[in-house]
């Protein structure tokens, strides 16, 4: 495994300040954090400004989410410049109640091209949940 | 060389940024790998939280420190709330708030129309200044009427709604012009703004003045400011002329830029002759004389003229009673309002004042107002 990406404190829904995290699993809580922060939470000067995707709140906006929603991830993600490529893809499934859930399958190609990986992100209107992380 | 010394010298203030990188510095010499953390990465945003806590605390400490001084130049002595808790703590004196304009309109209802207006439900524009205006009281406006006498108050406080006689012409809620209520009339009113800290800080030295009554000239300038002794909001200027052949006392009394009715001058003159008495000689307390200084400035872009007339108005805020009005600092204020504006200009371009021809110097009790300015 490359230790290119450094190694940082594991942090993906909570912080575990015991616990480290090296390679595809720092890149992959990086892309998931950046997926679930609101815009404008992360008070870091510039970088901070433009960090961030609430992805729970773009479910049951307007119609054409599903279909504009690989779009903004890919844009979001990109901005990291430890990923070299995102691919994403979303497919939705509306309950009896007329919930709608979301599913993205993201995957990154990090500029050390040789690990790609695929995130997988369930999305509905109250959480966004890490599903799992794929090599 | 010595380094002049000042709280900010002392007291130093990090910035975040500063603070961060210090602390990635330390991380850096220890060996973790800063380099690769990136925005939102757990470590760096801990330590960036930590440097903007930080930096908060250091900006208040600075703050506390510059509390402490009430001389200086801005951003090295106490500033807004900080200046208004050591005038009220050292030396009892409250920041005076601004003012409401409070101007009455006349309408005529010339429709068939009967209307029962809450206080504050009628809301009217002065379309020349944009400020706008609503009733002070219930209103009734009675069909086939005229002369009816609406008591309004500014929206905003201070200047900003200030407005000139016959300005209010428009109803923004309810329409009423369109059921045949017309504005007749309205009349001037002038909403005077919070005082300044420069404003603030003069009142509090010369409250050392009025200590001991017998002649210093701040003991008379420290009463006809004080709203509290004089009953007058809004005397900003107050100069003392003492003719030492025949031993009388003139205090020049104005507000920033108008001189002041019989009513203020003689409120003002009990105040003196209350709480600033010499124990020999009396004072006479008499209403400055504005002076318009019309201006006629060249190379001011067009988009730009507002500002510089804003400047030149504040400009003259600033030369007091038997002052010179300095066209280089004319010119200077007007070049700084049009930078900060975003109309740059360069240094080389010069923003030559032709009138006045030379730098009026003011007659005693006078003080400058702006009069018309003529871009060229």
């Amino acid at each position: 495994m490359s230790d290119n990406y450094g190694t940082d404190l594991y942090c993906a829904d909570q912080l575990f300040t015991g616990r480290l995290v090296t390679g595809v699993d720092l890149l992959a809580q990086a892309a998931y954090r950046r997926l679930t922060t609101p815009r404008g939470m992360l008070d870091d000067g510039d970088e901070g400004a433009i960090y961030g995707l609430d992805l729970a709140d773009l479910i049951g906006q307007p119609s054409g989410t599903v279909d504009s929603l690989p779009a903004i991830v890919s844009a979001e993600l990109l901005k990291d410049d430890r990923f070299a490529a995102v691919d994403v893809s979303a497919s939705s499934v509306t309950d009896s109640a007329g919930l709608t859930a979301i599913t993205l399958a993201i995957g990154i190609t990090p500029h050390d091209a040789d690990e790609p990986f695929t995130l997988t992100v369930g999305v509905s209107e109250v959480t966004v949940q890490l599903l799992g992380v794929t090599q | 060389m010595t380094t002049p010394l000042s709280v900010l010298t002392l007291v130093v203030s990090e910035t975040a940024d500063t603070i961060l990188f210090a602390a990635l510095d330390i991380a850096r010499a220890v060996g973790l790998p800063v380099d690769t953390w990136r925005a939102g990465d757990p470590t760096r945003t801990g330590l960036r939280a930590m440097s903007n806590k930080l930096a908060s605390a250091d900006g208040v400490r600075a703050e506390l420190a510059k509390a402490s001084f009430i001389t200086g130049p801005a951003g090295e002595r106490a500033e807004k709330d900080w200046l208004s808790l050591r005038s009220k703590d050292v030396y009892g004196i409250d920041r005076e708030e601004a003012t409401f304009a409070t101007p009455t309109v006349v309408l005529n209802n010339t429709g068939g129309g009967y209307y029962e207006i809450a206080a504050h439900g009628l809301t009217m524009l002065a379309s020349a200044t944009g400020a706008s205006f609503s009733n002070q009281a219930k209103i009734v406006i009675n069909p086939v009427t005229s002369g009816i006498a609406v008591a309004m108050v500014a929206d905003k406080a201070g200047s900003d709604g200030s407005v000139g006689a016959n300005q209010i012409d428009t109803f923004v809620s309810p329409p009423l012009a369109t059921f045949g209520v017309l504005v007749t009339s309205s009349s001037e009113a002038v909403g005077v703004d919070e005082q300044s800290d420069e404003g603030l800080i003069e009142q509090d030295l010369a409250t050392l003045g009025a200590l001991s009554p017998n002649g210093p000239v701040d003991a008379y300038e420290f009463v006809a400011r004080n709203a509290e002794l004089t009953g007058i909001q809004g005397v900003t200027r107050a100069a003392s002329a003492g003719d030492s052949s025949t031993g009388t006392v003139v205090v020049y009394v104005a507000t920033t830029t108008s001189g002041l009715d019989g009513a203020s001058v003689a409120a003002i003159q009990a105040a003196v002759d209350s709480w600033a008495q010499p124990l020999c000689t009396g004072a006479t307390v008499v209403s400055g004389t504005p002076q318009s200084i019309n201006i006629t400035i060249g190379n001011v872009p067009v988009a730009g003229q507002d500002a510089a007339g804003a400047a030149i108005s504040a400009y003259m805020a600033t030369v007091d009673f038997q002052g010179v009005v300095a066209l280089d600092a004319v010119a200077s204020a007007v070049r700084v309002a049009l930078n900060a504006a975003g109309y740059t200009v360069s240094p080389s371009t010069p923003l030559p004042i032709t009138v006045p021809a030379v730098s009026p110097t003011l007659a005693a009790g006078v003080f400058p107002v702006k009069g018309s300015v003529t871009f060229v």
